[in-house]
């Protein structure tokens, strides 16, 4: 009997030794990563503060500044900052709500004076007006840095620590601290949002976040009308039944949500979109599976060129395609008047199987589609080739419309050239002779991919 | 007492074993001993008859003259001869094990269908590229981060970032999904949120006004 309970008692205290060792050493890994990621995040606390303050200061710089060399330093320094500084807020473990205000503010500037610089670059003087926002972007910047200032001495002093304010809410102490981050820049916020509205040549300007899509001036149409563009795009002798998926109540372009029942099949329902204005086709995705390949990608190039012609889109060309497990993704652009329009293009999935169409993506086009007045090249092939480096070995010249990062449409000649065996598309402008953008070719598994 | 114990004790053993296992399993992975097979281990012949370690005919198999030309090879670069090509030989071998020939892939591409397979496996087709569109607008969007990594790894931004569902194993239908939103398609109708009314008690994404709803995720603006 004294050695089963001896036994018992060595059993039981080699389980508790054991276990609060173990968890001890458990303890101690714990604290070593929370102290780890205690240090990342003060330390892009302390990269925010100091390039806010970089911001400041280089904005104001920019304001007493006479020489445009010096002034394109300051912008580009500036661009930079912003940069850095909206990814280690955005980095930081507070609710986004609370600092979705700060980042666009970040966001804005960096792209606002990265427009500068191009204005700049390309030798024209700033405007009054755009000198006047320099001003009062200075001044929320000024602010934005006080409270960061204020921030970081609150957290030095209390000793918050970010790991805590990840899990907020299990706890009164927790959410107290990360009540009072949050609280900070919500409080931010409500100043921010006095900043001016800045319309620019940039992708995140106010007229292009508001873009209003053409299409909604256009008649609307009935469920009924938009169930039968429906079936008229998929094929009247496939379709079973369709259902509406989704009830919509905000969108950039209104629209009916359909669910399409094909004849055979028991799942895999295809989904269409049709705009609400119009009855125009948004997008169209079947999930189907894809079997082994049994058409050439040129073949699966003409079932869609067809295919655009028979719904509506004429005067299509194919631009690129991509492979991507059977399935064929081509791209399709406007031509006018035998310029190619990029903005208004259409993507067709192909199936390579069968030469289904499994996808179609028309919400660009029908946000950008519009008869356009073109303009006539103010200068000639000639001219413009001056213009382009001559490294460049040119194979192909043609006349498009491109969009910019902003949206702005620009009249380009597209010199299509290769560099070392490379292979690059360079767009000089038509008007003025500028060199507005260049492309890289890459190749890619999947098919040539511009970037 | 005693029964305590007798339930007790096992399954200390059990969890005490299963931590000694996970750990070893995490060391052992990628590495090549006798019995191996493989391209790579053919890989790793060819290189140490280059070098003159090893005598044969590459093949594709890791036999006993394989294992005395790798712990030759061990001993004159100074790594413990013991005979397994664990990650370090390979490194000293200059051989990447992960990848064959490394070829230009759109970036992020699979980055974001892990984070559709974390986070929307199971969902119907397009409400998982609609997840995958969410994160491509919120690029776009001045009040988020602007790259797909930046988004995704925004602390709080994504349950299955926090859970670790993002590591799980990728299913083919969310890298389908993935392709699909990059190249422009969105369900979602350019909507910047989404959420499981089923699971959210967050009521600011309440508040937020509904575009559609797919599956059991709201997307919303």
């Amino acid at each position: 009997m004294f050695n089963k309970r001896s036994f018992l008692a060595i059993v039981v205290s080699i389980i508790v030794v054991g276990t609060s060792t173990y968890s001890f050493l458990l303890y101690l890994d714990r604290k070593e990563f929370r102290n780890y990621l205690q240090g990342q995040y003060q330390k892009n606390l302390y990269e925010l503060i100091s390039n806010v303050e970089g911001i400041q200061v280089s904005l104001s710089k920019s304001r007493v500044t006479a020489s445009p060399k010096q002034a394109l330093i300051l912008f580009s320094d500036i661009w930079r900052q912003a940069s850095i500084a909206q990814d280690k807020l955005n980095s930081l473990p507070i609710n986004h709500s609370a600092i979705a205000q700060t980042t666009k503010f970040l966001t804005q500037v960096g792209d606002f004076c990265f427009a500068l610089l191009k204005t700049i670059n390309s030798g024209q003087s700033l405007s009054e007006a755009d000198m006047n926002t320099v001003d009062k972007l200075t001044d929320f910047a000024g602010y934005l840095n006080n409270e960061l200032h204020q921030l970081e001495r609150e957290i030095s002093q209390g000793n918050i620590d970010w790991t805590e304010i990840k899990n907020a809410g299990s706890s009164m102490f927790r959410r107290n601290l990360s009540e009072t981050v949050d609280m900070k820049f919500e409080r931010i916020a409500k100043e921010l949002q006095e900043y001016p509205t800045l319309i620019y040549d940039g992708p995140f300007s106010e007229n292009v976040l508001n873009i209003k899509p053409r299409v909604l001036n256009e008649k609307e149409v009935s469920l009924e009308e938009a169930k039968r563009i429906a079936k008229k795009i998929i094929g009247e002798d496939r379709v079973e039944s369709i259902s509406v998926y989704s009830d919509k109540t905000s969108d950039k372009i209104p629209a009916y949500a359909l669910s399409v029942k094909i004849k055979g099949r028991k799942d895999d329902d295809i989904n269409i979109d049709i705009s609400k204005n119009g009855g125009n086709l948004i997008y169209m995705l079947d999930p189907r599976e894809v079997g082994k390949q049994r058409i050439k990608i040129e073949k699966a190039v003409k079932i869609g060129l067809k295919f655009l012609e028979e719904n509506g889109y004429k005067s299509m060309i194919p631009t690129y395609s991509l492979k991507y497990d059977n399935v064929a993704v081509i791209n399709y652009v406007y031509v006018q008047d035998k310029v190619l329009i990029y903005p208004d293009q259409v993507k067709l999935k192909i199936a390579l199987d069968n030469g289904d169409i499994v996808g179609i993506e028309a919400q660009h086009y029908l946000i950008a589609h519009t008869k356009r007045n073109l303009p006539r090249p103010r200068i000639n092939v000639d001219e413009a080739r001056q213009n382009v480096s001559q490294k460049l070995e040119i194979k192909n010249v043609r006349l498009t419309i491109i969009p910019m990062e902003s949206l702005k449409e620009v009249f380009c000649y597209e010199f299509y050239g290769t560099y070392k065996g490379e292979k690059y598309l360079v767009y000089i402008n038509a008007i003025d002779g500028t060199e507005e953008k260049i492309l890289k070719i890459i190749d890619t598994p999947n098919g040539e991919l511009t970037m | 007492m005693r029964r305590l114990v007798q339930i007790f004790l096992p399954l200390l053993i059990v969890f005490f074993l299963a931590q000694i296992v996970i750990q070893i399993k995490d060391i052992e992975a990628a590495s090549y001993k006798i019995g191996s097979k493989g391209d790579i281990v053919k890989k790793i012949e060819e290189k140490l008859k280059a070098l003159g370690y090893f005598k044969g005919n590459p093949d594709n198999y890791f036999g006993k003259d394989t294992q005395d030309a790798v712990k030759k090879f061990q001993r004159a670069k100074g790594l413990k001869a013991d005979g397994v090509v664990g990650s370090n030989t390979l490194r000293a071998l200059g051989i990447n094990a992960g990848q064959k020939a490394i070829k230009p892939q759109r970036s992020d591409v699979n980055l974001l269908a892990r984070a559709i397979n974390g986070e929307a496996r199971g969902e119907p087709y397009i409400g998982q590229v609609a997840v995958g569109a969410v994160i491509v607008n919120r690029t776009r969007d001045p009040r988020f981060p602007k790259t797909i990594a930046g988004v995704i790894y925004q602390p709080g931004a994504f349950t299955a970032v926090a859970d670790g569902q993002i590591n799980a194993k990728l299913e083919p239908t969310p890298q389908k999904a993935a392709n699909d939103a990059l190249n422009g398609w969105d369900p979602s109708g350019g909507a910047i949120y989404y959420y499981n009314p089923a699971k959210t008690t967050n009521k600011w994404i309440w508040s937020r006004p509904i575009i559609k709803r797919i599956g059991k995720h709201v997307f919303c603006r």
